[in-house]
């Protein structure tokens, strides 16, 4: 027993020191034309009239080519487009698309299959979660989309094969960075009839794409595996040849996997991001736009008043909950749009300013003064946070739970539960204060802002201020867009200074990259993009 | 096969079938006391665009005629299509099915043959190291949970020693850790079990007479003695095959494996009501037919047992 033991030892001892000399850390996966990917998820379906997930906007942004795409800083650039005409109004958008782009049954890409995408997405029959950007923006659109007017009455048409007229109900300043959007993508009206729209998209063989990419293999749950479309339009910028991402879910197993040389490319938690620090491993950031909140039910009693919201708001320690507790890179938020948000060109957040000051002492004043108008006291007074159930959503409960009762010495209880239950229970108003976050549909604080609104639909908390609206309403009729930006800026000033929601921090997406891979675009409109340049660089 | 024993299966297969019917029926009207919406996402969508996805897959109509459509369509075969990708949940069972089966099936020959070997060394050198190290592993792979287990191995023996992929489930090397993380609980319920079982049947007289005729110590263990011991393992393999087809979620997400655990899991948190009544029924009536197949494996194994229900 005891020989068999020493020998099994010996052999483990062996067996480790020589795994250990050859596993250079973060040497990458094998090849000099191929990189590996973490999807993190299979995506739900390739099919870009019906795509609403972070996986699936992945892959089609791979493989799919719409009107622009976005350049490694979220500017919108010609894609199938090779120019564009803008009319005064701002309001009629004139596409000259490139000639010689083919789909991948080798039909040639004209201006009818936008037209045809578009139409189809406002069939109510397609499914489309995404039909409202089309049907609030284009001409029509709702009429169409309930079957008051005929699809072709729609502000979109084929000029001829080569040119596309889209026609807005207003101005829409951000509508070039909108067109790189999904539901905006072209679809073969050919290959999606002969497929069949219950089976598009749902496998390798069962879509027709035009992009950088095809696909080459889809192995559910498992992998896709994407090779270079020699006939896209603009192949000469595409360095590598072959791109699998694969769909791996367990945070250590990712890990495990790069470390292992499995992958190239993985997003790391706050644990993982300080041990990879420790053995010299370089860790990247990306602003991903994510804005988190707790948003509160402005009807339930005490929650009603301002002071007691912004009492709550400037007691939380988000410098603290960002170092401390997150660990991750996310920075302390300074309003509701995140930094990542451009408006002409400059940082949106900047021209707000920092709206919210941590500030204990203050607050626990303003929360009693604030209290007292409702007749509470801060001792009788208890609210509780619904959150997820993930681990790392209960620890950041549990942080804003005990800075309120430190700071502000009122009775915090959390509620975790399922994603579904807490849309649920958020959709019936049955709540106190919900942790909430946001991430942008569109380069443009609107995105953020219109949520607000008195009776949208995501303003789950039921604030309603007229005068936040009509800066709103009249932010998106201006078409001077100096004087559009300057009424977003006072509308967010005035959304936090009614505190219908207190934001808490603005996040990052952290991942590490093997050597291998360089160029590799991750912005929070990109989160993967090879085709502005990324390429393999082999260690000589 | 006699009159009683086709009378004895046929009675079974009615009871399953009304089982499995049992199981949709409590399935379907509880999925719907779900909070929450499949179509719910962070962003609200637009009412009207709620109700268009509600009215295409017949969410608008009242659940009892719900019910009863789903029925009529799963009688067909039709277990309808996934709310949250679209595609069929027979196609889904299809992909992902064959290889939670295959991962089950290689963790229970695994476990079956080492548990055995381990349950029998350990009766055969009772009270010596062999045991107390074999009751040892069973100890450890009956209160260590597999999710521990399958971190543990991919950590050591894939990434420290590399003698194994980390994730996938392609090349043969890749199907041995995952494996072996989904088998160790079973091995280790099968070698306490085979133990006892071992330990009884060698205390028999039939083992001392053979012992009196100067067989051999490999004869009476092997020949005579685990062929009797196995019963009660054999009984318990029926619950065993759904513990391993079943607890399969956990090793399938460490190990990156695409199998049908997931949908069982991840459906119920999406409110993916075609789903989970697609891999209920298909799970119910996997495990409701493997108990059937081991109480008639049983007959054949101890003749004493008659499948007839019990009326001799």
């Amino acid at each position: 027993m005891k020989r068999i033991l020493a020998v099994l030892l010996a052999g483990i001892m062996t067996l480790s020191v020589a795994s250990c000399g050859s596993k250079q850390l973060g040497k990458g996966t094998p090849g000099d034309d191929s990189a590996v990917l973490d999807l993190r998820g299979e995506p739900a379906e390739i099919n870009s009239m019906k795509t609403a997930d972070a996986p699936g906007g992945n892959v089609l942004r791979m493989c799919m080519s719409g009107l622009t795409k976005l350049d490694a800083n979220d500017t919108p650039v010609g894609d199938m487009a090779e120019s564009w005409d803008v009319s005064e109004d701002k309001k009629t958008y004139t596409f000259h698309l490139k000639e010689g782009a083919k789909w991948t049954n080798g039909e040639p890409v004209t201006a009818h299959d936008f037209v045809y995408a578009w139409q189809t997405v406002l069939n109510k029959d397609t499914g489309a979660p995404y039909a409202y950007m089309i049907y609030t923006m284009i001409e029509n659109g709702e009429a169409v989309y309930n079957g008051e007017k005929k699809p072709e009455e729609l502000g979109v048409k084929a000029i001829d094969d080569y040119t596309l007229e889209v026609k807005l109900i207003n101005p829409v300043p951000y509508f070039l960075h909108l067109a790189s959007f999904s539901v905006f993508l072209p679809v073969n009206q050919k290959a999606y009839e002969e497929i069949g729209a219950e089976n598009y998209g749902k496998d390798a063989d069962k879509i027709v794409t035009n992009g950088a990419y095809n696909i080459k293999e889809w192995k559910h749950d498992d992998h896709i595996q994407f090779v270079k479309n020699k006939d896209y339009i603009d192949a000469d910028q595409i360095k590598i040849d072959n791109v699998k991402y694969v769909m791996m879910t367990d945070q250590n197993t990712k890990y495990n996997a790069w470390k292992a040389n499995e992958v190239d490319v993985i997003n790391v938690n706050g644990e993982q991001r300080e041990a990879l620090e420790k053995e010299g491993i370089e860790v990247k950031t990306y602003v991903d736009n994510g804005s988190w909140y707790l948003q509160f039910n402005t009807e339930k009693p005490g929650l009603n008043n301002v002071k007691v919201r912004t009492a709550i708001m400037n007691a939380i320690d988000t410098k603290a909950l960002c170092e401390n507790v997150r660990k991750d890179g996310s920075v302390p938020a300074t309003g509701i749009t995140p930094s990542g948000i451009k408006v002409n060109g400059e940082s949106f957040a900047e021209s707000v300013g920092n709206l919210v000051n941590y500030d204990p002492e203050a607050s626990k004043k303003l929360l009693d003064e604030g209290l007292a108008e409702e007749g509470l006291k801060a001792e009788d007074f208890t609210i509780t946070i619904l959150s997820e159930d993930g681990a790392s959503a209960q620890k950041e409960a549990q942080f804003y739970q005990e800075q309120l009762q430190k700071n502000l010495g009122i009775k915090v209880e959390v509620a975790p539960m399922p994603f579904k239950s807490k849309i649920a229970k958020m959709q019936s108003k049955d709540f106190d204060i919900v942790m909430a976050g946001w991430a942008p549909d569109y380069n443009d604080p609107m995105t953020y802002l219109e949520m607000f609104m008195t009776g949208n639909g995501n303003n789950y908390g039921g604030y309603s201020n007229p005068e936040y609206d009509k800066l709103l309403q009249d932010a998106t009729k201006e078409t001077d867009t100096e004087k559009r930006k300057e009424l977003l800026v006072q509308a967010e000033q005035m959304l936090i200074k009614d505190a219908p929601l207190a934001p808490t921090y603005f996040s990052t997406g952290v991942y590490v990259v093997s050597n291998k891979l360089k160029g590799l675009t991750r912005t929070g409109f990109q989160e993967f993009d090879f085709t502005d340049g990324a390429e393999i660089v082999t260690e000589k | 096969m006699s009159k009683q024993q086709v009378y004895f299966i046929l009675k079974r297969l009615l009871y399953s079938a009304i089982t499995v019917l049992v199981l949709v029926t409590v399935t379907f009207f509880a999925m719907k006391l779900l909070p929450g919406d499949p179509f719910a996402t962070a962003k609200a969508l637009p009412p009207e665009t709620i109700a268009a996805l509600h009215a295409k897959y017949g969410l608008d109509k009242p659940e009892i005629v719900q019910y009863f459509m789903y029925l009529g369509n799963a009688l067909k075969g039709d277990l309808g299509v996934s709310l949250i990708n679209g595609r069929q949940v027979t196609d889904i069972i299809a992909q992902a099915f064959p290889v939670s089966f295959e991962l089950g099936i290689r963790a229970l020959i695994f476990a079956f043959i080492i548990g055995i070997l381990l349950g029998v060394v350990a009766s055969v050198k009772r009270g010596t190291a062999w045991d107390t190290g074999a009751m040892f592993v069973a100890l450890i792979g009956v209160s260590v949970p597999s999710f521990i287990i399958g971190s543990l191995i991919q950590y050591f023996i894939a990434l420290q020693l590399g003698l194994f992929p980390i994730t996938g489930w392609s090349s043969e090397m890749s199907k041995v850790l995952p494996s072996f993380a989904l088998a160790f609980a079973c091995m280790a319920t099968i070698s306490r079990l085979m133990r006892t079982s071992m330990l009884d049947v060698l205390n028999q007289d039939y083992i001392k007479t053979a012992k009196a005729k100067g067989l051999s110590q490999k004869a009476i263990v092997w020949k005579h003695a685990v062929r009797n011991a196995i019963m009660p393992v054999v009984t318990v393999m029926g619950p065993l095959v759904a513990g391993v087809l079943m607890g399969a979620f956990v090793v399938e997400t460490i190990f990156a494996i695409p199998g049908l655990g997931k949908y069982f899991v991840q459906s119920v948190q999406t409110n993916d009501y075609t789903v989970i009544t697609g891999t209920t029924i298909f799970y119910g009536t996997f495990l409701v037919l493997a108990n059937l197949v081991v109480d008639i494996i049983y007959g054949l194994i101890d003749p004493r047992v008659k499948l007839t229900g019990g009326k001799e």
